[in-house]
């Protein structure tokens, strides 16, 4: 998720990671001040907007989306039937009918329907909004983020050395697979029980190698004076230039303007 | 032992070792047992030994990784740098001795090339502005400022070596240790690093040690050799002292530089005196050329490309009697593009007969591997067609073709993944369907075949590096196939570790095996191909015997392929001739010292007659 950096030239990839991470904070605010799915509809729209000004391409998106779609079905109908009408006032607490047909058994209630379809478009957008962010923002400014935020070293080192290792495990898993199938494996035969099979030769080996990996890398990193000092400098420095603070100004109007509206008409609830 | 050496007075020695011992935990013989060592200071110091000996184990004392990474008993004292290493902790000892390790890609934790070289500086608290400088210096010094911003990930192997070294460079150590850099690259990556380690050499005032098998680089470079051997210091002295004497050289299991081989022959028959014993090219010139009286004379001249006129231009396939059986491989306008642009093999016709013994050679991605994949249908053809045994393979499935074209990879640990030996060989066997009493058969006919039988049960991961090679190969012959593809088989590996699988592979030549070796070794191929193809940029370049091939130096040139230095001796000893108005005196594509020694034997014995 975090290496699907896409290089564009567009106004979110040239902004400074940080006002993009209040961008994040601000739609991931407004998802959650309001309840009615009609408000959370529109910042969906908003969020794949934002995916299209970056330059996501349907590439990008779809693999992400599609998964989704059983899921943005089967929540507001587990939804529905797993909320008591007593729970609802009005309209919303009218039910629709029994998903057991003939008794009291599983109510599928309109405001169960509408708390579930919410939901749905909550995890849409925050997936959308990721995306947008991610494609955007090279992983060295994610880490320059969270060397600003003061987060401990170790973290950060962490995260950078993990990213460093998928393509080379990437690899890694190639060969092997490549090795075993030369010998006479058949690791592309069907069935689950097949696959699952093939899983070992497969995550053996590739286990093994990351263990030495793992163990090489601690004499490396030692190697590197890792643990030397406390105060580690890194080679450069992001800036907020003065478009990331119009940015952030812009932003800041957006949140407040998504809280007024919020008090004066409420959270749209049922 | 060179006790001038080992008694120099202590102001002068960087390294230390009084007495030491150390056993790792859980280990019951010790790695190093009372070892004493005396390193003096600014010198260029190799440490040799087989495989297993303690090398490694010597070097990760030196910045203290032991015993504070590695665990277990340690006695006597080590001091580096003027750090006693027991006591010190690993952040403190590593501002003045750096470690450079075999693998170079769990040495990269950076995303680019220049965050990388940044991590140690940083690591050790410099400012910005030191760590840029610092950077920069170290950059440029191992040759990759011109790809400061490239991600690590997209490096080669040699150029991430490089950078490794770069990122040790950068936290500027006064002991520079190096732990055997070059066994995990292909020889073309190898050749850039020991080029670095050379030019470092001159250029640093800095102690430098460097862990390897190489005779040439070890008798061109060093100030002192030590040579480990079963956890012991068997020698310390300089190259020449180690090499002059061919039985402690062959007693310790060491390769000795393939001149030196040549001059212990002339000396044993009287034509050169002991003095004068060579310990590298320039040493052989500067000894046998005013000797065959074709000295500094005669001008130089420009290479000819020798009796190329008669020979090269013919092929091999020419030459032998045609084939009874149908070809083992045959391929024809094989073309492989990765991805639109990227073309990797362009058109290439090759037909392998049935019982050859065919070397594919050529620099880094020059599209030997490639081309070896498609044989087994890790590869399919972009365009083009492969044919096996007479048939296409287009649409058969890798596994079913695993019986027709055997392919061992370079790194057996890719594979292994049974509790067994035994397991591990009749795997390949299961997969297929085979019947029981045939897996027995053929897992029992295999182990004998590869000298596994007595470690049957064994558990793989307890084999030593060599014995688990030869488990990969046992894995992909259980299959009977009469084709077997084998790459870069001797990487990493020392002269009894390279021995005895290049025996193994004559074996199974001998006995009715093709075989296609992978490699960049070019004495392998002298030793033992008959044919070598070699591709440049993905087009096969040359068809030849290994003899013409060595005949042609431009194209070895071109193909980023290094000569053996036998070869490359009798080349020039066979330009001076000629030009001295004796041709023929010399085969200039001499491929191994016996004939080399021979005819120079006859030749000096003759110039002394005269």
């Amino acid at each position: 998720m975090l290496a699907d950096y896409q290089p564009a030239d567009t106004l979110p990839h040239r902004l400074d990671p940080r006002p993009k991470l209040l961008a994040f904070a601000v739609g991931v605010v407004a998802f959650f001040l309001f309840a009615h799915p009609l408000a959370n509809l529109v910042l969906v729209v908003i969020a794949f907007g934002l995916c299209a000004w970056a330059k996501v391409s349907h590439r990008r998106l779809l693999p992400v989306v599609v998964p989704l779609l059983p899921l943005l079905v089967l929540i507001p109908v587990l939804s529905a039937v797993s909320y008591g009408p007593a729970r609802f006032d009005g309209s919303a607490a009218r039910v629709l009918f029994h998903l057991v047909p003939g008794t009291d058994h599983l109510p599928f209630t309109v405001g169960g329907l509408l708390t579930g379809c919410t939901l749905a478009l909550r995890l849409l957008g925050m997936v959308a909004l990721t995306t947008a962010l991610t494609v955007s923002t090279p992983i060295d400014g994610i880490v320059q983020l969270m060397r600003k935020a003061r987060l401990p070293y170790p973290l950060t080192f962490l995260v950078v050395t993990a990213l460093r290792f998928v393509p080379t495990m990437h690899r890694r898993a190639e060969q092997v697979q490549d090795a075993q199938r030369a010998r006479g494996a058949r690791l592309e035969r069907g069935g689950m029980l097949g696959r699952v099979r093939a899983f070992v030769p497969v995550m053996v080996p590739l286990l093994a190698e990351s263990l030495r990996m793992a163990d090489n890398l601690a004499a490396a990193m030692l190697n590197r004076g890792y643990g030397a000092s406390r105060k580690v400098a890194s080679l450069y420095e992001i800036r907020m230039r003065a478009r990331d603070w119009v940015a952030v100004a812009a932003l800041t109007v957006v949140l407040g303007a998504v809280v007024a509206l919020r008090i004066r008409w409420g959270s749209w609830g049922f | 032992m060179n006790p001038a050496v080992t008694t120099n007075t202590a102001a002068t020695d960087i390294v230390v070792l009084d007495r030491v011992s150390f056993t790792y935990e859980h280990a019951a013989q010790p790695a190093l047992g009372d070892v004493t060592l005396r390193l003096p200071a600014g010198a260029r110091i190799a440490i040799t030994g087989p495989t297993g000996a303690g090398k490694t184990t010597l070097c990760m004392l030196l910045n203290g990784l032991i015993p504070h990474l590695y665990e277990g008993r340690l006695t006597g004292q080590v001091r580096v740098a003027g750090h006693d290493v027991a006591r010190e902790t690993v952040p403190q000892i590593v501002r003045d001795v750096g470690l450079v390790m075999q693998d170079p890609e769990t040495q990269l934790t950076g995303r680019t090339v220049e965050e990388d070289a940044a991590v140690g500086p940083a690591n050790l608290g410099c400012p910005r502005g030191v760590v840029r400088r610092r950077v920069d210096e170290a950059l440029a010094m191992v040759g990759l400022s011109d790809l400061a911003t490239r991600p690590t990930d997209q490096l080669s192997g040699g150029e991430s070596q490089r950078l490794a070294i770069a990122g040790i460079l950068a936290m500027e150590p006064r002991v520079l240790v190096l732990d055997e850099p070059t066994s995990e690259l292909d020889p073309a990556g190898a050749a850039t690093v020991v080029d670095l380690v050379r030019r470092l050499a001159r250029e640093q005032a800095r102690t430098i040690v460097l862990v390897g098998h190489d005779p040439d680089l070890i008798a061109g470079w060093a100030d002192l050799v030590v040579v480990v051997r079963e956890g012991a210091v068997a020698f310390v002295g300089t190259p020449r002292e180690l090499y002059r004497d061919p039985d402690r050289v062959c007693g310790l299991g060491l390769p000795a530089p393939q001149v030196t081989e040549l001059g212990w022959r002339l000396v044993a028959s009287g034509v050169l005196p002991a003095d004068d014993l060579p310990f590298t090219l320039a040493d052989a010139e500067r000894v046998l050329l005013p000797r065959l009286a074709v000295g500094s004379t005669i001008p130089a001249q420009p290479a000819v490309p020798a009796p190329a006129a008669n020979t090269s231009p013919r092929r091999p396939a020419d030459v032998r009697t045609p084939p009874p059986t149908t070809p083992a491989i045959e391929v024809a306008g094989l073309t492989h593009t990765y991805s639109p642009g990227v073309t990797a093999l362009a058109d290439v016709d090759l037909t392998i007969d049935q019982g050859e013994f065919v070397a594919l050679v050529g620099g880094n991605g020059a599209g030997k591997t490639t081309f070896a994949k498609h044989l087994n249908g890790l590869l399919r053809p972009s365009a083009g067609s492969v044919r096996v045994a007479g048939e296409d393979i287009a649409g058969r499935a890798v596994g079913e073709l695993a019986r027709l074209v055997g392919y061992v990879f370079q790194n057996p640990d890719h594979q292994i993944f049974c509790s067994s030996v035994a397991e591990e060989v009749a795997y390949g066997l299961r997969q297929q369907g085979a019947p029981e009493d045939e897996i027995d058969q053929s897992v029992a006919r295999v182990l004998e075949l590869v000298g596994l039988s007595t470690v049957a049960d064994r558990h793989p991961f307890r084999l030593g590096k060599g014995q688990r090679q030869r488990l990969a190969v046992a894995s992909v012959l259980a299959l009977s196939p009469s084709i077997l593809v084998i790459d870069e088989p001797t990487t990493g590996q020392d002269l009894a570790g390279t021995r005895s699988m290049m025996g193994l592979i004559d074996e199974l030549h001998r006995s009715g095996h093709t075989v296609v070796l992978i490699t960049h070794d070019m004495s392998l191929v002298a030793r033992h191909a008959k044919r070598v193809c070699v591709f440049v940029d993905g087009r096969l370049a040359a068809d030849r015997t290994p003899r013409d091939l060595f005949a042609q130096p431009d194209l070895l040139s071109r193909a980023c392929l290094e000569v053996p230095p036998i070869t490359r001796l009798a080349g020039t000893l066979a330009d001076k001739l000629t030009a001295a108005g004796r041709p023929d005196a010399v085969d200039p594509a001499t491929l191994d010292v016996a004939s080399l020694a021979a005819s120079l034997t006859d030749l000096l014995a003759s110039t002394d007659a005269r």
